[in-house]
């Protein structure tokens, strides 16, 4: 070793140098493309418009989101309303905007509800609005013996410290802390750095992934998959996976003898809170391609769905909300599938059996604003229940899935043999991972 | 603490070093006691309840070793009783932490009984330094060391950088290493090459290993559920897992050595290229080496090695084998393992022997064909051992084989196919198949794998890029004959400290830093 010493000082002074650079090119980097929307980064068309990565973090990135938006109107629930329900509708009154779409894909009911117990409490004071989409599917839940609703909420989760109060609706001290180690940790993250370049790369992509800075999710990630592979091969993949967790003997609505679970617990407690600070609450029940539908007949779920139409109906009552169904038969939903396996046609109101286009969810919206729609249509999708009508909806329901059974008997034949036990229809196609989103 | 942590890196590192040459300007013992206290912190910061186990061990170790030392040259047998009781005791504690559960279990199972055992948590580092504190006895015993200082004792077995996961190092290797003149004085030179060192092992573990580590696991995870895998993803499983358990370790062993050459200490190197190797008795020269070297000396060795004929010399080696393999876990995969390296080791050895017999010289160079022939068969032996490691239980190893022999088809993503056009239909039409979803994670997962088996082939390793500045203890004698040739890259990428290297270092060490903030634990932490 007779390197001389002065060596090592120039290269410890050039190698620092070297880190630190690195180090604030990568969060300037970071922060001007902002790939999951954190900062708020200005969006600039050939740059970083478009979000291909923000899915990834959604969870990280719409609590800011939509503190930086300040709705008026919230749209709330999972993935279904969240590329369902456009905040551009043309239905939407001048005093409705801004509206911000809060879904969040693959958020379970108690997620569901802090998000737009957070998004009411950073939008501005006065008159607010929300419109919650429910889900069958976030109802069955692993039931304990006990009351699994007497200690709510179960547990503190991660993504509640970006969150501005508590389950409680206390205001959340953490938050500023919490914030700065999310944006430091997020612009000096080389996942993120690889997200930005992944961005940067993707803006001349016409079907690229996005988040509009509304937080809809405009579902362009599905337009290459059905372009691809043919709509039948998602229909495919996901009614085998809803036939996998409808078939799952530990789900189920309520525990033993019960009426009542720890989601129910939750909606009732978000009602109270939202009742508290001056805002309108509009449920609605997701709609469903018919397969969907069929496929919660054939689990032997069917009677449970009522059960929770019927619950939701209460509860709805109870707290003086409206509640729409929209997840019914009708000639949308039974829209038919194309029969070759790699087809080119596209279904024009579903991507598949769970997720319903936009353009359906137009459909709704004239339905839920009906008033101030500027162009009226006597189409309807969905009917408001009430207890006055909620018997005669599910017996008409009830007789629609016969009829459907009925008349698709070959379609009933290939949804069954996805239930776990029966024969596969798998001749040389098997599950590996879920779809997009 | 994590080496993969800003809390390590940002505050610990810095202040054990400041505080360490602030103190040994008034006296060696402080820097000494300095240094144990830190290490001791850093310990403790998991879980400060193992503090006492880990000071109780050290204690009555250092009482042993004092007692054996002082006892060596007497005749009698005392000091070979009060060696076998130290051993017993080591292992005693050991087998209670690490595997009181699995005989329990295995109790229950042959014998038809119900025994239960409340969950025993295994304290961190407890299978290192057991291993290192026999090692001393039994060099205390032979007289080849001997320390009556506790603090001195206490270094040699908490020092910070190898106290978790290695290198298992002897006492007299390190301790010499405190007492030499200059140890006390902070040099620039070792602070650059130390920190080069950390800064090449940081990126090996946060980038390059936990980049790759999510394939694996995914894959893994699936055998474990049930799912039964084609061929392209079990392999594609077994392969990500490879690379991320080198990356890993190798990754975690730089970062050690670096951390401890920042002090001015070398600590002995633990891996050179091992995926080069091209026979699997040189694999084991080059993986996890200090481990190797332990077994070799405290195991093989005394249970005869290869000096009672050959049989006698393949049992010692399988014993050691699988003893070794247990040592990683309380498991019967790691059980197989073990056994599976030891038969290989028994059949590289018979052929060595065959050869001798038939008379073909072990010395020709063997050609290019015949050397990517032992490096592939090698590698391949050393994957199959991998699925047994990293899988669950035996069920779920088995469901990876029967993936990679095919049993379950050969399949690929949907959307790939469907992309490759005609090429997709011809592979259709000879038996490929084709599955749902994972089109991207395919493509992610074999990309990964290769570049990280280039990397792991041809790129010189962190003792050839130092070797100017001899950066770990003994370096290997690197044997090219046994090794893929990696060419000229080993020459053209020589350390020193040039406005290139200091360049190189800087982005590396910052992509490193970049990588923490997804945190992850180091695979060796749970053995």
């Amino acid at each position: 070793m007779d390197t001389p010493e002065l060596d090592f000082r120039r290269f410890v002074r050039l190698s620092l140098a070297t880190f630190v650079g690195v180090l604030l090119v990568a969060a300037s980097f970071n922060y001007f493309v902002d790939p999951y929307d954190l900062f708020g980064a200005p969006r600039v068309k050939g740059f970083n418009a478009l979000k291909p990565t923000a899915g990834k973090h959604i969870r990280l990135s719409k609590p800011f989101m939509v503190s930086r938006f300040s709705p008026r109107t919230v749209i709330g629930g999972n993935s279904r309303p969240e590329l369902g329900l456009d905040p551009l509708n043309a239905c939407w009154k001048q005093a409705d905007h801004p509206v911000f779409n809060m879904g969040i894909p693959g958020a379970d009911i108690f997620m569901q509800a802090r998000m737009l117990q957070h998004a009411m409490a950073v939008a501005p004071k006065g008159d607010k609005q929300i419109f919650w989409g429910l889900d069958f599917m976030d109802f069955l839940d692993r039931r304990p013996e006990q009351n699994d609703w007497t200690s709510w909420p179960r547990s503190a989760h991660e993504y509640e410290k970006s969150l501005a109060v508590t389950a409680s609706g206390q205001v959340n001290e953490k938050l500023p802390w919490n914030r700065f180690k999310k944006y430091a940790t997020t612009l000096f993250s080389i996942d993120a750095l690889n997200d930005s370049a992944y961005t940067l790369l993707s803006q001349g992509n016409a079907n690229a992934s996005t988040r509009r800075r509304d937080g809809f999710n405009p579902a362009r990630d599905y337009i290459d998959a059905v372009a691809l592979e043919g709509q039948n091969v998602l229909f495919r993949q996901k009614n085998r996976e809803l036939a996998n967790i409808f078939a799952r003997n530990d789900l189920s609505l309520f525990g033993n003898g019960r009426q009542w679970s720890h989601e129910f617990e939750t909606v009732s407690r978000t009602l109270e809170y939202l009742k508290k600070s001056d805002t309108k609450v509009t449920l609605f029940i997701n709609p469903y391609h018919a397969n969907y539908l069929a496929l919660i007949a054939l689990s032997g779920r069917w009677p449970e769905f009522e059960q929770w139409k019927h619950q939701l109906q209460r509860l709805a009552n109870e707290h003086g909300v409206d509640l729409w169904d929209f997840a019914v038969f009708n000639d949308y939903t039974q829209e038919s599938l194309p029969v070759e396996r790699n087809s080119k046609r596209t279904l024009h109101w579903f991507w598949e059996p769970a997720h319903y286009k936009a353009k359906y969810g137009d459909l709704m919206l004239r339905q839920l604003l009906g008033a101030s729609c500027p162009e009226q249509d006597s189409r309807t999708v969905g009917i408001r229940l009430t207890s006055g009508n909620i018997e005669s909806h599910l017996e008409h329901e009830r007789d629609a899935m016969a009829l459907y059974r009925k008349l698709q008997a070959e379609s009933i034949d290939r949804l069954e043999a996805y239930l776990p036990g029966k024969a596969a229809d798998a001749k040389s196609i098997r599950l590996l991972s879920p779809p997009p989103p | 603490m994590l080496f993969n942590s800003y809390e390590f890196i940002f505050l610990f590192l810095p202040i054990a070093f400041l505080g360490y040459f602030m103190f040994a300007r008034k006296g060696r013992e402080l820097a000494i006691a300095w240094l144990v206290l830190a290490s001791l912190f850093f310990y403790g910061w998991w879980n400060p309840a193992y503090l006492l186990l880990i000071v109780a061990s050290m204690l009555v170790n250092f009482g042993i070793g004092e007692a054996l030392s002082k006892a060596h040259g007497s005749t009698g047998g005392s000091s070979k009783l009060l060696l076998t009781l130290g051993v017993l005791l080591n292992l005693g504690v050991l087998g209670y932490y690490k595997y009181a559960g699995f005989f329990i279990e295995n109790l229950n199972a042959i014998a038809d009984v119900d025994y239960h055992l409340k969950t025993i948590v295994l304290p961190l580092a407890i299978s290192f330094f057991t291993f290192q504190q026999i090692a001393y006895l039994v060099d205390a015993y032979r007289g080849i060391t001997k320390e009556y200082r506790f603090s001195h004792y206490a270094l040699f077995v908490t020092f910070f950088p190898q106290l978790i996961a290695g290198p298992i190092v002897h006492h007299n290797e390190m301790l010499p290493q405190f007492a030499r003149r200059d140890a006390f004085r902070a040099s620039l030179s070792n602070i650059c090459i130390g920190l080069s060192i950390f800064a090449i092992g940081l990126f090996k573990k946060a980038v390059l290993a936990d980049g790759v580590a999510g394939y694996g696991t995914t894959i893994f995870d699936s055998a474990a559920n049930g799912t039964e895998l084609a061929f392209f993803e079990a392999w594609g499983g077994a392969l990500a897992y490879t690379m991320q358990l080198y990356f890993d370790f190798s990754g975690y062993s730089d970062m050690a050595i670096g951390g401890a050459r920042i002090f001015g200490i070398r600590l002995p190197l633990n891996f050179h290229s091992p995926y080069k190797a091209t026979n699997i008795v040189e694999f084991w020269r080059r993986w996890h080496m200090t481990l190797s070297r332990f077994l070799r000396d405290y195991l093989y060795i005394p249970l005869g090695g290869s000096r009672r004929g050959k049989i006698r010399r393949y049992v010692n080696l399988i014993t050691t084998m699988l003893l070794g393999g247990l040592w990683h876990g309380a498991g019967w995969t790691f059980v197989i393992w073990g056994a599976l390296h030891g038969s290989y080791l028994i059949i590289n050895h018979a052929w060595i022997h065959t050869r001798e017999a038939l008379g073909l010289s072990r010395h020709a160079e063997p050609s290019r064909l015949a050397k990517s022939l032992s490096w592939l068969l090698t590698f391949l032996a050393v994957v199959l051992g991998w699925v047994f490691f990293r899988a669950s239980d035996f069920d779920s190893a088995m469901a990876m084989l029967r993936g990679m022999v095919g049993i379950n088809g050969v399949a690929l993503p949907n959307a790939l196919l469907r992309h490759l056009g005609e090429a997709g239909d011809w592979l259709t039409r000879i038996g490929i198949q084709a599955h749902l979803g994972g089109g991207s994670n395919f493509i992610f997962t074999y990309s990964w794998v290769s570049v990280l088996l280039l990397i792991a082939l041809f790129a010189p390793n962190t003792q050839q890029i130092l070797s100017r500045f001899e950066p770990a203890l003994e370096p290997y004698p690197s044997n090219e004959r046994y090794q893929i040739s990696m060419g000229r890259l080993s020459s053209a990428m020589r350390w020193a400290p040039t406005a290139k290297w200091a360049v190189a270092t800087g982005v590396i060490a910052a992509l490193g830093v970049l990588a923490l903030s997804s945190v992850s634990e180091f695979l060796y932490f749970q053995f």
